[in-house]
């Protein structure tokens, strides 16, 4: 880490918080209205534009968002698309749960149906808890959704970013240091293919393409 | 900074402004486990959890169970425990991590509470106060119990009858027949279910303490041990195969429903869903249409008792389109094998067999083959000649597998598939699926294709069928080893305390004939030497796992010497055995048997015929440690303890009863110094320690778990109800990790060379179909006129053997026994759905009655009741104790039981149909017929 330069870098923090926890609401939220007012305004595209430059995802987000404004789209299609990747387990089901990936790497060869373990979401809600994070009232999933994971990662940017702010360098290299730990011993493993499935499966370019982005986002972590 | 950078920054904090936040975690100073969407709470708030091992069935299925204030309140499964999760917790979990996961437990497992706090259990010793059988008791003391069985006495105002101190005498029962052994034998211990631990605590005390060689007779006769025999003489001292299911392609099981049944049951079917899920191949062989068959890609209804036949059907298919494995089967040593194509055992296909006397032909001790048209040793050849019939110095030899190939060319698929009653193809296309899997396809089969006269043939007939396409001890193969246990008896390297060898200071030697006569050969004895063949009962020298429907008979026979005491242990034969209830006249004997204490815990149809009735503890009061089958994989040894002080405080632990009993009569071995100096053996705690901390050592040196003193490391394995080896453990390379590694034998030396006792003729040492036959040999008489149907029982997934009756939870979700018959044979008998009809046979013409359902899952010309129900005592009837009438629980009493009207053998009269060389009871050969009432 630069200490140089302690504006910038806790900018930066707060800025890689700030997109981990536009993908975690994106995930963990269904669409409805003022999500989806804020999600495909120009103002959400042109931001998009400046985080992932000249991906072509975006224009495709443009367009759509022009489709929506216009009244072309509505918005029980992101509903039901949402619905079927997130919620219900039907055929486009993407078992947004690190468990269930990593079983399927275990068990479940040729095609197999994952299923959830207890270890390993008790493994998640550990490193929760070890940064004084709890389950809000209405969150009824599993702890290592997807969604959840990236609600960690953008707490853990943030925190850091606090922690450069106030000049206590040591807490920032050790919340810097959980968070890398935390996208190599979790996310690492199953994000970018869980995100894969959801691009691959998804109904809607709102969910195709915020999946392409996210899944960009998250493998540009090593970088970061 | 970059420009990108830059953007990034500002298009990310832009984003912020345009919906609100919507993560899910939020901070708190409260760090609640997380009880949403994972694991359940436990309801019961500051409940104690002990880990065991369960007995509902026979799996040995771990348990987790919640005790609050004394009482059990919960049961679960150990998650630490391969029967009860596939990802089974790393054995270095934090216990108290652990109860907050549970592992599955079937309902028989989970409903063993209600058997514990069952009313009717027996609560304090007993003793008849009318003639044996009379129903009429009273309660003594455990003083009172002892003196009288030990000293005997005119106990009864019958006249005299020695006690176990007379009874222990080492003069010979027989001067002229030295061979019987001595007096001491006149003691018979019969245990229906008794497990490792507690089996090892009584063999020392009768054997090797009293020094009666009749140590332990148990109930493996009535379960499969004819499975076990036919497969000890395939393999070298293994007797269990199984599937490597989580790793096969293709499985077909004879005989068995493993979605209802074997072992364990639960995690049969579990690692079977994943089989199915994965795209592999299930079949089932059965005349019975089971919930496993409702799973299976094919379900096969042979008639009961052809297995054999097809499957030699099968290799006939095989043989005739090269679908054998001739390169492994050519491979005559363990080296050959290894370096030829990476097997980890070889058969003796090779091997050369004299024509004359069914002997292998041998240089000294080392077994022939052909090799480059010369006898070589079979140990020093790379590769044999398979197909040999030759002469050698003389002699006409052949070779395994040339006789194997007479064998089965002797009838073609058809006339195989016409013994089976199916259609060839079933047997054309199950040979082709068989074969089309490399070595990831297995053959199993369990007690449906064995309990019959023909049980050892048909078990060595299927296990050989695996040796044809050489897939034992691979990976998704056969697996004949299993992941075993650490040896709790002590004699490995890292075991501190060799109980089996040491520890029993001034032990004694039993010698003799057991009152069974397995494990012993009538050649041998002074009666053959008088009169030769027939014997006057049967003889079984390769019944390794004794006889256990044959010793009532023979004690009534007086056969071949008398018995003067029978302790039986949770045993229930003439519930259980088939035509077990013509044994109940046979015990009420008491001139053939003047002493039968029983040690039960309910008044059971057999327990209700002793003298003395000694109230023993329920198993989730007890010890003991339990193994598991060749199933799992991995290392497994389950530690069954105490969950909770004991219900009725007047019973107490089998080995408490025995200990008392070896201190008044001052046997060696017990109380002060008993397991040698300083090491009392007054307590059961005493022996389990012992156990447990060789378990908690290991068998290899440095491989103890962890823990500063011997007593933490034994905690460490009671804190997690046993030692279980980690799942990475289950395999290593392309084999399993714990494999068998011997000689997989198509020919049976020993068999070719054995008579049978009662016919004088030697026995088939080949895959071979018999046909039915009583024990002289003789086609059954099916007398299909007056007896057309044959009778089937099997195992329902709620029940177990006789123990599941008492408990309402599960008599609840079994509340009718069904009479299953076929849709149109009950249309030719005028029965429908629900009519009260009578099943009945030659052995017994009044019968059972039973509501029939009528179905098509059941093959024409086949009638099943399934077991555990039926019963006439156990609870469900009241008998008199003090004077009084006790209660009873009429429902427990529900249903009929098979076993009263299977068939009798038409010569001895007294006992079921046997296969004269396992030993097994037969339960799928009896002709019966039925009527509506």
């Amino acid at each position: 880490m630069r200490q140089q330069n302690q504006q910038l870098d806790a900018e930066w923090e707060r800025s890689q918080g700030q997109m981990y926890q536009f993908f975690a609401t994106v995930l963990l939220n269904r669409p409805d209205q003022e999500l989806l007012e804020g999600l495909l305004s120009q103002q959400a595209v042109e931001s998009l534009q400046m985080v992932f430059p000249g991906h072509p995802a975006i224009a495709r987000l443009a367009h759509l968002a022009e489709e929506y404004r216009q009244g072309r789209r509505e918005a029980e299609e992101f509903l039901l698309d949402y619905e079927a990747l997130f919620r219900v387990p039907g055929d486009t089901f993407s078992h947004p749960y690190q468990s269930a990936y990593l079983m399927a790497n275990d068990h479940h060869k040729h095609g197999s149906r994952p299923s959830l373990d207890p270890c390993i979401t008790r493994l998640v809600s550990e490193a929760y808890q070890r940064q004084g994070l709890a389950p809000g009232k209405n969150f009824d999933e599993p702890p290592d959704h997807i969604g959840a994971q990236f609600d960690l990662m953008s707490w853990l940017c943030r925190l850091t970013a606090d922690a450069l702010d106030k000049g206590d360098i040591q807490e920032a290299l050790r919340l810097h240091a959980e968070k890398n730990s935390f996208w190599a011993d979790h996310l690492l493993g199953w994000g970018s293919e869980c995100l894969s499935n959801v691009e691959n499966q998804a109904n809607t370019d709102l969910y195709r393409c915020l999946a392409e982005l996210a899944r960009l986002f998250l493998n540009s972590e090593p970088d970061q | 900074m970059s420009s990108n950078r830059r953007d990034f920054i500002k298009g990310a904090m832009a984003l912020s402004g345009l919906f609100a936040a919507g993560g899910c975690l939020a901070p708190t100073e409260k760090t609640d486990t997380w009880n949403k969407g994972g694991p359940d709470p436990d309801p019961a708030e500051g409940a104690k959890v002990v880990r065991t091992v369960c007995l509902g069935c026979h799996s040995a299925c771990g348990l987790q169970v919640k005790v609050k204030d004394g009482m059990v309140i919960k049961i679960d499964g150990n998650p630490y425990h391969p029967n009860n999760k596939e990802d089974f917790l790393s054995y270095d979990t934090d216990p108290r991590q652990a109860e907050k996961v549970n592992g599955t437990v079937c309902a028989k497992g989970g409903a063993t509470m209600q058997t514990m706090y069952n009313p009717y259990r027996v609560q304090h010793p007993l003793k008849r106060v009318g003639p044996r059988g009379s129903g009429k008791w009273k309660s003594i003391t455990w003083d009172q119990a002892y003196k009288e069985i030990i000293e005997g006495g005119d106990l009864f105002g019958e006249g005299q009858v020695d006690g176990l101190k007379a009874i222990r005498s080492f003069d010979p029962i027989d001067p002229a027949a030295p061979e019987l052994g001595p007096k001491a034998n006149q003691l018979c211990f019969m245990p229906g279910r008794i497990e490792h631990g507690r089996k090892e605590f009584t063999d020392r005390w009768f054997k090797d303490a009293f020094g009666t060689v009749n140590k332990r007779l148990d109930h493996t006769s009535i379960c499969e041990t004819s499975h076990h025999v036919g497969l000890e003489l395939c393999l070298h001292k293994k007797n269990h195969i199984k599937p490597d299911i989580m790793n096969c392609e293709y499985i077909v099981f004879f005989g068995t429903s493993p979605y209802e049944a074997n072992f364990p049951m639960q995690a049969m079917a579990r690692k079977l869903n994943f089989f199915r899920e994965r795209g592999g191949q299930l079949v089932i062989v059965d005349p019975r249409f089971s919930n496993s068959a409702a799973k299976a890609a094919r379900w096969i209804p042979i008639l009961p008792g052809t297995d054999a036949a097809f499957v030699l059907g099968m290799m006939r298919w095989m043989m005739d389109h090269d679908r054998v494995d001739l390169q492994y089967l050519a491979f005559p040593n363990a080296k050959a094998a290894k370096e030829g194509a990476g097997h980890l055992t070889w058969s003796d296909a090779t091997y050369l067999v004299r024509t004359d006397d069914g002997k292998l032909l041998r240089d000294g001790k080392e077994a022939l083959v052909m090799a480059g048209g010369k006898p070589a040793p079979a140990s020093r050849v790379q590769q044999a000649e398979l197909l040999v019939d030759a002469t050698v110095n003389g002699v006409k030899v052949k070779s395994v597998y040339q006789m194997l190939v007479e064998r089965v060319k002797e009838r073609t698929v058809k006339e195989y598939a016409a013994i089976c009653g199916v259609e060839p193809q079933a047997i054309e296309r199950e040979a082709d699926a068989f074969t089309s899997h490399a070595r990831r396809a297995v053959a199993d089969f369990y007690r449906g294709s064995v309990q019959h006269t023909n049980g050892t043939y048909t078990a060595r007939t299927i296990g050989i069928l695996n040796f044809l396409i050489g897939n034992v001890s691979w990976k998704g193969g056969c697996e004949a080893h299993g992941g075993s246990h650490w040896h709790e008896m002590g004699g490995k390297p890292g075991n501190p305390y060799n109980l089996a060898k040491d520890l029993h200071p001034g032990k004694v030697k039993a010698t003799g004939v057991n009152i069974d006569r397995h494990k012993n050969r009538y050649e041998e004895t002074s009666e053959f030497k008088q009169k030769g063949y027939p014997a006057k009962r049967p003889w079984f020298p390769f019944a390794y796992h004794n006889v256990y429907q044959e010793v009532i008979p023979s004690i009534a026979a007086q056969y071949p010497y008398p018995i003067k005491c029978l302790i039986t242990y949770w045993n229930n034969v003439v519930y259980s055995a088939p035509a077990g209830s013509h044994q109940i006249e046979l015990l009420k004997d008491t001139k053939k048997l003047p002493l039968h204490v029983a040690i039960d815990i309910v008044m059971g149809e057999t327990s209700s015929l002793a003298d003395y009735i000694l109230p023993c503890r329920h198993f989730l009061e007890d010890y003991a440690t339990p193994h598991v089958a060749p199933t799992i994989l991995t290392k497994t040894s389950g530690v069954r303890q105490p969950v909770a002080p004991p219900v009725f405080k007047d019973t107490k632990m089998l080995e408490q009863i025995f200990i008392d009993l070896a201190i008044k009569m001052g046997l060696p071995g017990y109380g002060k110094d008993g397991l040698g100096p300083g090491r009392d053996l007054s307590e059961p705690g005493d022996w389990y320690k012992l156990l447990v901390a060789n378990i908690a050592y290991g068998d290899k040196k440095d491989h103890a778990v962890p823990g500063a003193t011997e007593e933490e490391k034994v905690r460490y394995v009671l804190e997690r109800g046993g030692r279980f080896e980690n799942r990475d453990k289950a395999y290593k390379g392309p084999h399993t990790h714990h494999a068998y590694k011997g000689i997989c034998r198509i020919y049976s030396e020993q068999l070719a060379t054995a008579r049978d006792s009662m016919t004088g003729k030697p026995y088939d040492p080949l895959p071979f179909h018999e046909p039915v036959r009583d024990c002289l040999g003789r086609p059954l008489e099916e007398n299909k006129g007056k007896y057309p149907f044959r009778l089937l029982t099997y195992h329902p997934v709620y029940h177990a053997q006789a123990r599941t009756a008492a408990s309402t939870w599960l008599m609840g979700v079994t509340p009718e026994n069904w009479v299953q018959i076929n849709t149109a044979d009950a249309r030719k008998l005028g029965i429908n759905n629900g009519d009260l009809v009578r099943v009945y046979s030659v052995s017994n013409q009044q019968g059972v009655r039973g509501k029939a359902l009528v179905t098509q899952g059941v093959r024409p010309g086949i009638v099943v009741i399934p077991h555990s129900l039926g019963h006439w005592q156990y609870g469900s009837k009241p008998f008199n104790l003090d004077g009084k009438e006790t209660a009873a629980a009429p429902w427990i009493g529900r249903g009929c039981s098979a076993n009263p009207v299977m068939l009798l053998d038409p010569h001895l009269k007294d006992v079921c149909l046997q296969d004269p060389i396992g030993g097994s009871s037969s339960f799928y050969d009896s002709p019966i017929a039925l009527e509506k009432v």
